[in-house]
This record gives structure tokens, sequence and C-alpha cells, in this order.
């Protein structure tokens, strides 16, 4: 602890300040904008590192990392475009809260979570991260199978009433993960000769698509959206941090969603993105009220919002105790790390203690930084939607067309993004719940490289998954959440047939 | 009549989509596919015929509703979002305007490889906002605005590039980034 304090002594020079202050400033900006994910914003900064010393690199990159990732939910919630991959499950809730005129507390909540993760997941990085990142190593291919399998049952709590269409939707997002060369060999899939399709379906284009372009199609032939609501609604859009008697009940939801991010953070090559996810998930399957989820609830931004940020911090985990990057962003600070001539991993504790002091204290630091810049920047950013809907409409489109086009520099993408926008209000209109679409799009890729490397380890084992206990829970758990609800119904059902029946017999 | 039947035909288009893209799924070959306990088109199989069953299954539940007299509409609800449920309340006052979008974006996506990113953008999006009746000085300016906006942000400040076209085009494109 005593290294710790003498990090935090470190970082807080004048200097220090300025470089953390201009970070998380910088990470702001670049979350907001749709298409400039957080590991782009940390690319962009690598040349400005060379001249500054590790300890200030580190902190300018820890600092524009969480900035990025707390700020994709702004445009999330204001106009149903996530700026960063991680924010693409806040849209869930976000946006109808903001529709509602909730847009102030919307924000709050995501201020507030954001900051709670993240400082949850740098505690939890200062107090056990070697010992966490040993306990991620035993995560083999049934354990990330299982992970994904029990991120989407949650289809069946999130679609009650309106099951099939959510399966439906689930299957298609499954599929357009497949969309691509096979991982494991090589094969084409459904690329149709289009070479650009070979790297897979995006699930930036698909969401952009799915929640920003049919929104627009939908919003612009509405005469309402033009003047008043868009009125409305900006007007409340200045963050009202929640008040303390708001939190109450709500505790729990933070904690569970904080160590879900840091846990899932911490297996490598999961992401912030898959940890929002599922942490939005589990918060459904926990909640009291699972009907209410997707309807504008300030859970439904907790739970993501908590997770990615905690993520965030625990992708640092295997990176200092172990040298593995766990996310693309971590992969580029391994990079950092290497031009600063430290080599990340077991000795990194003992033989780069400041700087690994400093990030920690950065990253704790950075997240404070959020509850006071954060204001400010979503009240100029709110401004925006102030812009009558008809002028609005055609620049948010422009901006997704921009935003798909930067992911990989590709125009497939954005034709994808069209695609699915189309897709997208067409389901609408039919009432398909295109949340589904999503899970399967952002845990397809994982539950089906892991299950199939999985058979290829066990020589065809299927049991495999269950002769493992961290697999097997998950999986039992899984499938119970899976099959309840139709099991329920099913007995209700034969008690109401039963009913009329002894009822007639009595009489 | 057929507007009580947009589901189910809706539905069938989406059997038709999955029964074709299994057919493409069964073409999928690599070699040494035999070693493998699962090839890379079974999972998609799977799904695609998860796709398929549950689209038949409610065909015929949304068959047998219509027959019994029930509308659709009323069927849904309870199992909802508000958000989706909001959508029938919607009124398209201005349907015209969903049309002149989409011909925007595929003309915007059309154009944009060829004439690049600041010449297709200023001009269409000068275009579009004329057709949704925005006075003429206005659209100059938006379209101009955003236009300069978004190239000062991405290429300059964030170096990410945006398509500068072909031929004579690019090089009005160098002009700019």
């Amino acid at each position: 602890m005593f290294d710790f304090f003498l990090g935090l002594g470190d970082v807080l020079t004048p200097l220090n300040l300025l470089i953390m202050s201009g970070g998380v400033l910088f990470g702001l900006i670049c979350g907001a904008l749709p298409g400039v994910s957080g590991t782009m914003a940390v690319v962009l900064l690598i040349p400005l590192t060379y001249s500054l010393d590790a300890n200030a690199a580190f902190v300018l990159l820890v600092a524009t990392y969480i900035g990025a990732v707390f700020s994709g939910s702004i445009s999330a919630i204001l106009f149903r475009v996530p700026g960063a991959p991680e924010a693409v499950a806040t849209t869930l809730d976000g946006y109808p809260m903001a529709q509602k005129g909730m847009a102030g507390q919307a924000l709050g909540w995501s201020i507030a979570a954001s900051a709670f993760g993240g400082v949850f997941g740098t505690l939890f990085l200062i107090t056990i991260s070697s010992q966490m990142a040993q306990v991620a190593l035993k995560f083999g291919s049934a354990e990330y199978f299982a992970l994904a399998v029990a991120g989407i049952s949650v289809i069946s709590v999130m679609n009650r009433g309106n099951e099939i269409k959510g399966l439906i939707c689930a299957c298609f997002g499954l599929f357009l993960a497949t969309v691509g060369i096979d991982p494991i060999m090589g094969a084409n899939r459904f690329t149709f000769g289009f070479t650009g399709l070979m790297g897979g379906i995006n699930f930036i284009p698909v969401v952009t698509g799915m929640f920003a372009i049919s929104e627009v199609l939908r919003k612009i032939q509405t005469e309402a959206s033009v003047d008043d609501q868009t009125l409305e609604i900006s007007k409340k859009a200045r963050s009202a941090l929640p008040r303390l008697r708001e939190w109450k009940g709500r505790v729990g939801l933070f904690l569970r969603s904080s160590t879900i991010g840091t846990l899932i953070g911490i297996l490598p090559g999961v992401g912030a993105t898959t940890a929002a996810v599922l942490s939005y998930s589990e918060g459904m399957r926990w909640s009291k009220k699972p009907k209410e989820w997707g309807t504008g609830i300030p859970e439904g931004i907790i739970a993501p919002e908590s997770a990615n940020n905690a993520a965030a911090n625990g992708a640092l985990v295997p990176l200092l105790a172990l040298g593995i990057p766990g996310s693309a962003t971590t992969a580029v600070m391994l990079g950092a790390f290497i031009i600063h001539g430290i080599k990340p991993g077991p000795t990194l504790f003992t033989d780069a203690m400041p700087v690994v002091y400093a990030i920690f204290a950065a990253s704790l630091l950075s997240n404070v930084l959020i509850l006071l810049y954060a204001p400010p920047f979503i009240r100029a950013f709110a401004l925006l939607i102030r812009i009558p809907y008809k002028i609005l409409g055609p620049l948010i489109m422009v901006l997704s067309v921009v935003g798909c086009y930067a992911v990989r520099n590709s125009m497939v993408d954005v034709w994808t993004m069209l695609a699915c926008g189309l897709l997208g209000y067409v389901l609408e209109r039919f009432n398909f719940p295109i949340v589904s679409i999503l899970l399967g799009v952002v845990l397809g890729g994982l539950a089906e490289t892991e299950f199939r490397r999985a058979l290829i380890l066990s020589g065809g084992d299927y049991f495999t998954f269950f002769e493992r206990p961290i697999s097997a829970v998950l999986l039992v758990v899984a499938l119970g959440a899976m099959l309840l609800p139709g099991v329920l119904s099913l007995c209700k059902r034969l008690k109401s047939c039963r009913a009329p029946k002894t009822a007639h017999i009595s009489s | 009549m057929l507007k009580k039947y947009k589901e189910p035909i809706f539905l069938l288009v989406v059997m038709a989509i999955s029964v074709f893209m299994f057919c493409e799924a069964t073409t999928i070959h690599v070699s040494g596919r035999s070693r493998n306990p699962v090839g890379p088109a079974t999972w998609p199989e799977i799904m695609l015929g998860g796709m398929f069953f549950f689209s038949a299954l409610l065909f015929v539940i949304d068959i047998r509703r219509i027959r019994r007299g029930e509308s659709l509409e009323a069927v849904r609800g309870e199992g909802e979002s508000a958000d989706t449920a909001d959508l029938a309340k919607d009124k398209q006052e201005y349907p015209q305007r969903g049309l002149y979008t989409f011909i925007f974006l595929v003309l915007y996506l059309l154009l944009l490889p060829t004439c690049g990113f600041v010449l297709s953008s200023a001009v269409l999006l000068f275009l579009y906002l004329l057709s949704l009746r925005i006075s003429l000085r206005g659209c100059l300016l938006l379209a101009l605005g955003s236009t300069a906006v978004l190239t000062f942000l991405f290429p300059h400040l964030l170096s990410v590039p945006l398509p500068r076209g072909t031929g004579v085009f690019q090089h009005v494109s160098k002009l700019f980034y």
C-alpha cells in the first residue's frame, strides 16, 4: 500500500495532473465520436509519449482510455448511436430514458456507474491483480463457450411474451457472426465472392445500422420529433448526478456489475463490450422486474456502464501481471511498454514498480476526473439535440457513415450499416426485438470458436463442457434460465386447464 | 386483406432466406474436415435451421390466429419493450422523407468511393436538406459546415482516413486532406 501512495505522489505533480486532464478530455472527445474507439485514441497518442518519461506516458494513455470508455455512452443515450463499442448495451435503456425526457438522469447514472466501475476495477487491480491473473489462465475453451451461452440465455428473460421472435433474432445474430473466414479452418463462409466480407461482419456497422439508421428513418417521417419533443429532451439533457437516496436498492447492482466487468476484463480476448452485454443480461436476469428492462430504467444503464469501465481496468491485470494483452488497447499499451524499455510480466512489479503504481494511481484519479469533467462536456454535447430532427437526422447519418468507414476503412462496412438499418426498420415495424440480434452478433464469434476448439481439444467428447466445474456450473445456470420460463408457463397452463375441470366435477 | 397477412408474408421471406443460406452452408468445404468433430458449416447450419424452425412455428401460430379472427396487433403488446410498442403510435406524417433519406443514403454510398468524401458529402447533403424544405442558406451552411468540421476532425485531427475518390476527384480531395 505504501508503494501505491508513492505512485500517487508521482502522479500528483502539476505536469502529470495536466497530462492526465488532457488525456481524459481527449478520451471524452474521441469516445463521443462514433468510429473512434478508445483503442484508436490510445494509438493516436503513442507518438506523443516518445518525448515523455515512462510515468507521464502511461498516465496519459490510461487517462485517455478511461475517458473514451465512459464517453461512448453520451451519444448512445442522446442519439442511439454508440460512440464506442463498449457503449452498445447502454443504448438499450439510455435512449428510451432520454426519449421519456430523462436524458439528464440517464447521463447522470452513466457518469456515476462509470466512475464506480472504474474505481472498483482499479481497487481490484491494486489488491489482487497477480492472483487473479493466475485464475484467468485456467479458463479454457469450454469455460469461454459456457460464458457466451450464459450471456445468450438471457433472451428468454428479455423477450418474455415475444420469445419466438426473440429466438429468430438471436439465431440470425449468431448466424451473422459466422460470415467471413472461419477462424479455425480458414474456410470462406457466406462471402459470395466479396473480399470485403472475408474479415467478417463487424458489429459496429450492425449496431449503428439497426439502432441509429433505423431510428433516423423512423423519426424523420414524424412531425413530433422535429420540434417539440427534441426541444423538451434537450432542456433536460444536463447531467443530474443521482442523489444518495436514489442509490438505495441499486448498490447490489453496482457491485455485481462491476465484479462481472472486472472478472471478464481479466480474461484475455473477451473485452469490455462483451462484459457490458453480459452484465446487462445478468442484471436483467437477477432483476425483480425484468420486463421493465429496455423501457428506459436506470438499472439498464448502471449494469453495462459499471461493467465496461471495470473491464477496462480488469484488462490491465493480465498485461501487468503476465505480460499478456487481454484486449486491443492493452496490446497497444504493450507496445508502449516496449518503447519505454519496460518488460511487462511477473518481474514488472520488482523491475518497474514506480510505473506500475503510477498506472494504478492514474487509473483511480482519471475516474475521479470523469466526475468533474463529464457534466460540462455533456452540457456542450447536449446542445446538439436542440437542433430540429430534420437537420440533426442527416448529420447523424453522415457521422454514422464516417464512423462505420473508420472502423476498417472499408465501404463494405458502410453498406452493411445501410442494409442493417433497413432491416432494423422493418424488424421494428414487425415488433422483432433487435436487441437479440445484437446479443447474437457480439457473443456469436466467441461461442462458436470456443465450442469448436473445446471439441477439437477433447477429441469430439461433448461431455467436456460438463466435466470442467466452471463451465458445468455456467451451462447449468444458463440452461436453467432458458428453460425455466417455459416450464413455469407450461405449469400455469396445466393448472388453468385442470381448474375448470375440477370445478365442473365438484359442481 | 393483404394487410392482415403482412407478418406471415414477412415470415415466409425469412424462411426463404434461411433455406437459401442453409443450401449455401452445405457448399462450404475445407480439406481435413473429417479430422474435426465440428466443421465450419455446422454452426451456421444449426443457426439457420433454428431460424427456419422458429419462423415456421410463428407462421403457423399467426395463420391460426388470423383464421380465428384475432388481430395480430392485439396479440402483440404484452411481450414487447416500450421502445417497440411506441413504434405503433408514431404517425408517419411525412412518409416521403423516409424515401428521400433512403435515396440519399444509397446515392451517398455509391458516390463516396468515386467522388470522395468532401464532394459527395457537400453536394448530396445540400440536395437532401433542400428536399426536407430547409432554406437555401441553411442548406448551404449546414452542408459545407458539417463537411468542413468532419474533414478537420477525422483526417486532420484524428488521422482517420476518409475516402478520397478516384481520378480528378482524388486530386480535388487531396487539396483538403
